[in-house]
């Protein structure tokens, strides 16, 4: 009775976790399927799509726009945070919570309140018009959604370090600076990386700003995957799907192994 | 150095004031103009947009069904999200690693990708109807999407993640000291659960209720696609009235009621965790 209520346990599980990665799975198999029409098991095995992807000079040229918003995002955000998370001294409690209180509006701001506004006053500016302007409203826009996350990350790693090895150095001789560059800095590198990590996937995932903020010289990855959606929905866009995917958790196994997932998530082991 | 600080704060202001402050303040701003035709506005105030949102049965049913919809997939992510949780919190080894990697991972494959998955899955020649004709089980395609429930099915899977990780951080934090001492006392699983591991789990339960339930609210990608155009929530009478109908001062005013939703939820959640912490200390 008990080993079969642990089964039933187990099966429970299983059942979830397939639904939770059945669409990543229903993509990579339409990826790797000959034919645009999906059967199971598949009829066979063809990497047509793939080479689609590289051959369409549309996608590439997505792919870049979104790489490079989300570097910027990425270096941006994290480089403000890191500054607040070591500037503002672990004495100013307040300035810090007000800090991490304003870098949490953006979070309450729903996308789709957030796209049409940046999409209203950029059209009644005429930025829209130019396409650098409307890159950089994008990049702004990307900056502040997610500079929460690198806010929180780095303020965490920071308030993780022990107070002592700063006092040392500083006892020790070493000035504001050289403290920064030679203790603090060095110690918050898994912080660092993280964040640099999150706010990048959150500038390179991010759809609905992007999409209202589109011209046809602008369309980042994920809006790209979703105007072919609409039109002409061929497996080149589950090739393009498969390889963000795989991005993805590689990205997690990363971070699992240098810092562990369960200190992130905030569960203690 | 008060130069270089002084620098940093002006760019850190200049930012969010630039490309946060202007354009939700803006916006808000248009929801009380007065709509003249597709595409332009008056800058006579008005409380129109907002009356119509109450008087309008098509606004008022969109609103309806966004709440009801959104309230079925928070039912639906805290039934299948306990399990999970309760795996994560409380097993060890291989297994444990490999659910919480599928959790994180499915949280962190893009919105649009797993959108599209569900649209290959659930389409009406798409792998699961395929599958269900080859086999015999069916005559014809099952209406699977273009309809709520494919909204539903997406939305949930979007949401679980978030669900699963709240609950097992409340659930990780319970001690297993009350479960072992209950269970010494004589109660069987059913009772340790209903007495102690459920009632110590609420305030787990309700944020983790309340973040799915505001993220539904306001998601519009996934019903744009999987609604193909038949079902409409919030998000996507935004979308219209922002590209379609061209009506900015409407779509101003949805948005800022969506946008006044989401703050009351997440104050009622600053406020329900802020009494749990005060119950705990005392």
């Amino acid at each position: 009775m008990r080993r079969l209520a642990r089964l039933f346990y187990l099966a429970v599980i299983a059942v979830i976790s397939l639904y939770l990665l059945l669409p990543t799975l229903v993509v990579a198999l339409a990826s790797v399927s000959p034919t645009a029409m999906l059967s199971f098991p598949p009829s066979g095995f063809s990497l047509e799509w793939y080479g689609n992807f590289l051959a369409r000079d549309e996608f590439t040229e997505s792919f870049v726009i979104s790489v490079l918003l989300a570097a910027f995002a990425a270096l941006v955000s994290t480089g403000l945070a890191v500054v607040a998370a070591t500037g503002l001294r672990r004495v100013r409690r307040r300035a810090r919570q007000f800090v991490a209180g304003l870098a949490l509006f953006p979070i309450i701001l729903p996308t789709i309140v957030y796209g049409p506004a940046l999409l209203l006053l950029s059209g009644s500016l005429g930025v829209t018009q130019s396409m650098w302007l409307t890159l950089l409203v994008i990049a702004g826009a990307h900056l502040v959604l997610s500079l929460p996350f690198a806010v929180q990350i780095c303020f965490t790693s920071y308030d993780d370090l022990d107070p002592a090895m700063e006092e040392a150095a500083v006892i020790a001789g070493a000035g504001h600076g050289r403290v920064l560059r030679r203790i603090v800095v060095p110690l918050l590198i898994p912080g660092i990386l993280a964040s640099l990590m999150f706010a990048f996937l959150i500038s390179f995932d991010e759809p609905v700003v992007s999409l209202f903020m589109s011209r046809h010289d602008v369309v980042t990855l994920p809006v790209r995957i979703l105007t072919y959606m609409r039109f002409r929905p061929d497996p080149t866009i589950a090739a393009i799907s498969t390889i963000m995917s795989l991005l993805a958790l590689l990205a997690i196994i990363v971070v699992d192994r240098q810092i562990g997932l369960d200190r992130i998530l905030g569960l203690r082991r | 150095m008060p130069s270089v600080k002084t620098g940093y704060v002006i760019l850190l202001g200049s930012i969010f004031v630039v490309f946060f402050v202007m354009p939700v303040g803006f916006f808000l701003s248009v929801s009380v103009a007065l709509y003249l035709e597709p595409g332009i506005f008056d800058d006579t105030f008005t409380l129109e947009n907002y009356a119509r949102l109450v008087r309008d049965d098509y606004a008022l049913g969109v609103l309806t069904d966004t709440l009801r919809i959104s309230a079925y997939v928070t039912v639906l992510c805290l039934v299948l999200g306990y399990p999970l949780a309760m795996f994560i919190a409380r097993e060890t080894g291989f297994v444990r690693r490999a659910v919480m990697i599928v959790t994180v991972a499915s949280l962190f494959t893009n919105l649009v990708v797993r959108t599209y998955g569900w649209l290959v899955f659930l389409t009406p020649r798409g792998l699961f109807n395929n599958m269900l004709l080859d086999a015999g089980l069916i005559e014809k395609p099952l209406r699977l999407m273009f309809n709520e429930t494919g909204v539903i099915v997406g939305l949930v899977q979007i949401m679980l993640p978030i669900q699963i990780i709240v609950l097992a951080v409340s659930l990780q934090a319970i001690d297993r000291v009350l479960e072992d001492a209950a269970s010494i006392a004589g109660a069987g699983k059913v009772r340790i659960f209903t007495r102690i591991i459920w009632p110590l789990s609420l305030p787990g339960v309700i944020s983790g209720s309340i973040l799915v339930f505001t993220l539904s609210m306001s998601s519009f990608i996934t019903p744009e696609f999987l609604g193909g155009g038949r079902v409409m929530v919030l998000g996507t009478l935004i979308r219209q009235l922002m590209t379609r109908s061209l009506n900015y001062p409407f779509a101003a005013a949805v948005s800022a009621t969506l946008l006044l939703l989401a703050i009351a939820m997440l104050v009622s959640l600053a406020i329900i965790s802020r009494r749990v912490m005060r119950h705990r200390a005392s």
